[in-house]
């Protein structure tokens, strides 16, 4: 039995939910590439299912759709989630089920000595989630550049190299 | 708003949001005195109309766009839609009778059955009766309980993926069967963190019968469940009740009744001419304890004895101990299963589309998940109807609060509320699936009473 890829690739949202499909979206085209040491999982619309996949990692790179303070819609941002100062959420439910939000999980994660030690997050700054569509070029280009800054961090997370696990 | 309102006399306590539980749901509670005026569970999460989109899809669609209706338990409306629809198109004692399709849709839906309820029981449900506010605290106390759980939980969505390809809306099951099968060597790999577990949720079971103080609210239900020939409810089998019901699936259409109601977007059911019935993990644990699997079976005694408590259990607050155990069946089952796999040569029946007509109903974990449809000739759906678990409950959980509400009289509003939240988890409510409903009523105006321009 081998552990699992030190870095998770994490990507929630609504595929008929505009701008909200940023997430699969980004976890489609990151599939492609086969990055070394990494898995890349789409939690789709029910993101408590994270914690399945939280341990052993050393990294987890969260990638949704978010609601920022003072941050128009169509931004690509990037912030380590962990950092005290980072920018609050305006609305965690855009990050969460009604069971457990992805704040929640990692929180509980934390309790139980189960969180990754580095936890980044590429968000799509949004309005409001809509269903219907997405926004077709406009939403592909933010997905480019969310993969172009996803390669970047993982590229400067120390990890260590898959190895036998015995459990 | 809690709180009292000394001009009229009565004492009003509100949830403006149900917190742990799926979906969008308040309660609205108005006493005067000792007595109980009013008890809404107010479901305002939006209409999602499934059953008005799904006509005029072709047959095979309908498994993965039911599976939409929810997260926690797409396996349930898959395999409610499948089976209803191989009895449309004539193929169900085929799929029903193949043994490798039917223990591989067991094997699914007790995937199912672990994440969803260790989900509910440790994450959602388990702080209420421990005093904590949320998982979160509870770990800091119990995080060895909270890992074991995960634990568990884990193995019941590596189940749901075996076959369905992925855990979150997965797609694995048709009607007909399954795309295809496992490997063989992805089977064995499964089996032994499934065995582990088995002890793992013993374990956990006994935990919640030993160390949780329930509280008293004994009801005189009807309970319902399906009544398999062979095992426990899950799959297949007539619907019954501790008080007589005897159905056939087809019948259940016509002997409920769901009603609209103004304070909720999900419908209320009853059943004709008796009234409001439980469905989920108490009904199935008190219509067949007996046919648990051993390993639950061996394990109710010792679960009887902490509780201190026979069945039948009448007390809902009792679903969290029931959960553990149809958990621990669930292991179980799905060990056997996986231990005496061989890899099928077909995972499918051949299916000639055709016009027809089917109804089933399978037990999703919070309870009977019931589907009808028509299909035309071509296959495409021509009507379709859906009846999920907690659509069913909503009645019994009002009448529950009813009663509860007097015991929690003398505690100050916010606390009331709190417990009498904690009671509306003990259905596991899924609001987000029951409010799935379209009542489309078209008036048609004689011609000639339109004016001139309404004709134009």
């Amino acid at each position: 039995m081998t552990r699992p890829a030190s870095i998770l690739i994490a990507a929630c949202g609504n595929v008929a939910a505009g701008d909200d499909a940023f997430g699969p979206r980004v976890a489609q085209a990151l599939g492609s590439l086969e990055l070394p040491n990494t898995q890349v999982i789409s939690l789709d619309m029910r993101p408590m299912a994270l914690l399945d996949d939280l341990a052993d990692r050393d990294a987890l790179i969260l990638v949704d759709a978010v609601a920022c303070e003072g941050m128009p819609p169509g931004q690509v941002i990037e912030f380590d989630w962990l950092d005290p100062n980072r920018p609050p959420l305006v609305d965690d439910d855009i990050l969460s089920t009604h069971g457990l939000s992805l704040a929640d999980q990692l929180a509980l994660a934390e309790r139980i000595g189960m969180r990754p030690g580095i936890v980044r997050l590429i968000g799509l700054t949004v309005d409001r989630p809509a269903h219907g569509s997405a926004a077709g070029a406009d939403l592909g280009s933010h997905v480019d550049e969310a993969v172009r800054r996803i390669l970047e961090v993982v590229n400067t997370i120390p990890v260590e190299p898959l190895r036998p696990h015995h459990a | 708003m809690s709180g009292s309102n000394e001009n009229s006399g009565t004492r009003t306590i509100r949830v403006g949001a149900l917190a742990r539980v799926e979906g969008e749901g308040a309660l609205h509670l108005v006493m005067r005195g000792d007595e109980v005026e009013r008890v809404h569970l107010e479901i305002y999460e939006p209409p999602r109309f499934f059953e008005a989109f799904l006509r005029g899809r072709d047959y095979h669609e309908v498994p993965d766009i039911t599976a939409r209706i929810c997260g926690i338990c797409p396996i349930a409306y898959q395999s409610a839609s499948c089976y209803a629809l191989e009895k449309a198109m004539g193929v169900f004692d085929q799929t029903a009778g193949d043994p490798a399709i039917q223990s591989l849709r067991d094997l699914i839906y007790c995937g199912e059955w672990i994440e969803s309820h260790v989900l509910h029981m440790f994450m959602l449900h388990l702080p209420d009766f421990l005093g904590y506010e949320s998982s979160i605290t509870m770990a800091a106390d119990h995080a060895p309980l909270v890992k074991r759980a995960l634990r568990v939980k884990k193995v019941g969505n590596q189940i749901v993926s075996l076959l369905g390809g992925r855990s979150v809306h997965p797609v694995g099951m048709c009607v007909g069967g399954f795309h295809r099968a496992p490997d063989e060597s992805a089977v064995a790999a499964l089996l032994p963190e499934v065995r582990a577990c088995i002890d793992e949720m013993t374990e956990l079971t006994l935990f919640v019968a030993e160390h949780v103080e329930y509280p008293h609210l004994e009801r005189d239900y009807e309970f319902v469940a399906l009544s398999p020939e062979k095992g426990y409810p899950m799959n297949l089998g007539r619907i019954r009740s501790n008080k007589g019901l005897d159905l056939a699936q087809e019948e259940f259409g016509d002997a409920i009744q769901e009603r609209h109601v103004e304070h909720s977007t999900a419908l209320h059911s009853v059943i004709k001419g008796r009234g409001s019935y439980m469905v989920g993990p108490l009904a199935r644990l008190n219509l067949a304890a007996d046919r648990l699997h051993p390993r639950a079976a061996e394990l109710l005694p010792k679960v009887i004895g902490l509780l201190k408590q026979d069945l039948p259990w009448r007390n809902n607050f009792l679903s969290l101990p029931a959960r553990g155990l149809e958990t621990v069946h669930a292991l179980a089952l799905a060990a056997d299963i996986l231990e005496s796999y061989r890899r099928p040569t077909k995972s499918r029946v051949a299916i000639t589309s055709r016009a027809g007509r089917g109804a089933h109903g399978t037990e999703a974990p919070r309870g009977i998940c019931w589907h009808t449809y028509e299909t035309h000739d071509d296959g495409t759906i021509k009507s379709a109807r859906i009846v999920p678990p907690t659509a069913q409950n909503q009645i019994t959980i009002e009448e529950d609060l009813a009663e509860f509400a007097r015991r929690v009289v003398d505690l100050p509003d916010e606390e009331a509320a709190l417990k009498c939240e904690h009671l509306i988890r003990n259905y596991d409510p899924c609001i987000s699936c029951s409010v799935h409903f379209l009542k489309f009523r078209r008036t048609r105006v004689p011609l000639e009473t339109l004016g001139r321009n309404a004709a134009r």
